[in-house]
């Protein structure tokens, strides 16, 4: 009488039209191409002004141009560069809070507190008050992608800790492992998933914020980032490399939405604290 | 008889033109339309300093709504050619005033642009502070600020990178966007470490401690400094009034050149800070660094320089094709 439940759909969606039985790589390519075809055909049919817009073509040249003579890349690894080192320092502030949160009361109010107040704060906005502080330099930008990235890890992190079964961290203490010892061995593992969480979450916080920080920055020259990159073309009105920036950050959101993938893949679904990526 | 002959036909001419150019701005757009008398209403955009005074005195003076009742005249002072630039070419802002470097980069970019009036030739300083910096070496790793990357200043700084450095784009990496209020500002309280900025803002600092490390004219030559640009749809569409424009330009820095004292008057009353008369006609009469004159200077010597280290793709045939019919007979270059 009891009417099976289906728990899996009897046929793949779409599968019916030859769109679903493609590959799934095949499927976002055509969709990507068909994009590109409606660009380019704006591009020809309105005829918007060189100053303003550029057509898929003269993209690519310059997407190519600027690979090519090694700019794009060396801008590309400026930021990542102090991306990395920003999401760092942010991540051994949010570890420390944490770890001092999950030990003591005193420690979870800390956390608290601070994340309620500095959390809402968007990178940007600190921005001119860290300039004042760190000067023109690099290190105002450090310090507003580590306030960037560090709440988001803290906040994962910290519900990590809570969510930590509460029977392995009794077998923990029973075993005699010290306080230290008990975050490093047995919480920290328990809260990778939210750990990576965390990260990702921090990873997109910092992005955009270094992007935004480097054109209000305005720095012009050889040391810039991808920010100053784009901000540099706009001002010579160099349109077709505004956009041969922006091309650039979309791949690399690409590229890291992989590798996250890939690192999640690795740790936290093979160990089974996560279903898929 | 023959009077009101001549003034019927002026008045059919007249009424003519006036139908077409409805007809023709009922259209839509003014592309190319019959030249109307003067605008409605007009944005102009410039910046901070003592080389805008011709400018300023006719903002000062209301000269543009006296030749033209009824004209709504907007006046925008604007942090650097970038905004005004953006201003142009969104068609927010009609006259835009503008070093040469912002005026070249439009050109080659196809803004559409020319100059319809240059305002003045300067010499441009680059302004230090500190003791230890005493060539342009000691700049690399340092800060300096020019109002902008596209700046004459930031060309000017290129041409001495290129002279004194062996490469043009030495210290391209030291160099930040300001405006020169904020410039002078953060020099002069040790934020950056050069300020390649204009006058006033040069002398000012040099009366509180900075010094020059060098001069553009040692570079190019005496040069132009600032001009005023239309794109070649305004001119086209308003060819009276641009020209009318230019006049007004001459007449303001006849009396700048001519009449020290009335011009200082005019430029203290528009002036937002203390600076008194006397200041100012001792500034516009410190005629070594600023000339002021409606005939371009070096425009192309720049252009050549721009495009040789990559800041311009296109250079001009001549000095004319980046200026329009009033300024020919000044024979610039």
């Amino acid at each position: 009488m009891a009417t099976p439940s289906v728990a899996v759909p009897a046929r793949p969606r779409g599968a019916r039209l030859r769109w679903g039985r493609l590959p799934a790589w095949l499927r976002y390519l055509l969709l990507l191409a068909a994009l590109v075809g409606i660009w380019q055909l704006y591009v020809v049919w309105r005829d918007p002004s060189p100053l303003l817009f550029s057509g898929p073509r003269d993209v690519a040249e310059a997407f190519w141009a600027g690979w090519k003579d090694g700019n794009l890349a060396r801008v590309t690894w400026t930021t990542l560069k102090i991306l990395g080192i920003g999401i760092g320092i942010g991540a051994v502030v949010a570890l420390t809070l944490t770890a001092f949160a999950a030990l003591s009361q005193i420690g979870e109010d800390l956390l608290r507190m601070l994340v309620a107040i500095l959390n809402p704060l968007p990178g940007v906005a600190v921005l001119p008050l860290a300039i004042l502080w760190f000067g023109l330099n690099t290190n105002a930008l450090l310090f507003v992608i580590a306030n960037a990235a560090a709440w988001p890890i803290a906040i994962n992190l910290d519900t990590g800790f809570k969510t930590v079964n509460p029977t392995i961290v009794a077998v923990g203490r029973n075993i005699g492992l010290s306080s230290r010892r008990l975050v490093t061995d047995v919480l920290a593992p328990a809260a990778l998933p939210y750990a990576i969480s965390g990260l990702k979450t921090a990873w997109a916080f910092g992005w955009r914020t270094i992007i935004a920080a480097e054109l209000v920055f305005g720095v012009a020259g050889a040391e810039g980032g991808l920010g100053t990159y784009i901000n540099n073309a706009k001002l010579f009105l160099d349109i077709p490399r505004v956009f041969a920036g922006l091309v650039t950050i979309a791949i690399l959101g690409l590229v890291f939405e992989t590798l996250f993938g890939f690192l999640e893949r690795r740790t936290i679904v093979r160990w089974g604290m996560k279903t898929s990526t | 008889m023959g009077l009101r002959t001549n003034l019927l036909r002026r008045a059919v001419a007249v009424a003519v033109v006036a139908l077409v150019a409805t007809a023709a701005g009922a259209g839509g757009t003014a592309r190319g339309a019959s030249a109307a008398p003067a605008p409605e209403k007009i944005t102009i955009a410039y910046q901070f300093g003592i080389g805008y005074a011709p400018l300023l005195i006719i903002k000062q003076q209301r000269l543009l709504e006296k030749a033209y009742p009824g004209l709504k005249v907007e006046w925008k002072q604007l942090a650097s050619g970038t905004p005004i630039t953006d201003g142009i070419i969104k068609g927010d802002i009609q006259i835009g005033a503008m070093g040469t470097g912002p005026m070249l980069v439009g050109w080659a970019r196809g803004t559409n642009w020319k100059v319809i009036a240059p305002l003045d030739e300067a010499d441009l300083w680059l302004m230090v502070r500190n003791p230890s910096i005493r060539t342009l070496d000691d700049l690399r790793g340092k800060r300096i600020a020019t109002p902008t990357a596209t700046s004459i200043q930031a060309v000017a700084l290129r041409k001495m990178a290129e002279v004194k450095l062996g490469n043009a784009r030495a210290l391209d990496s030291s160099l930040i966007s300001m405006d020169h209020p904020d410039g002078m500002q953060a020099l002069l309280s040790g934020q950056i470490d050069a300020h390649f900025t204009s006058p006033p803002y040069q002398w000012l600092e040099l009366g509180r401690g900075a010094r020059a490390l060098g001069k553009s004219y040692g570079y190019f030559g005496a040069h132009s400094f600032l001009v005023t640009v239309v794109t070649q749809a305004f001119y086209n569409q308003y060819t009276a009034f641009s020209n009318r424009y230019y006049k007004l330009i001459k007449q303001s820095i006849d009396m700048i050149n001519k009449r020290p004292g009335v011009a200082a008057a005019i430029l203290a009353r528009e002036d937002a800070t203390e600076t008194t008369p006397a200041q100012f006609k001792r500034w516009i009469m410190r005629k070594k660094s600023l000339t002021f004159t409606t005939r371009p200077r070096g425009l192309m010597r720049t252009a050549g320089f721009m495009n040789k280290i990559g800041l311009l793709n296109k250079v001009p045939r001549s000095w004319r094709e980046l200026v329009f019919p009033p300024v020919y007979p000044t024979k610039g270059s």
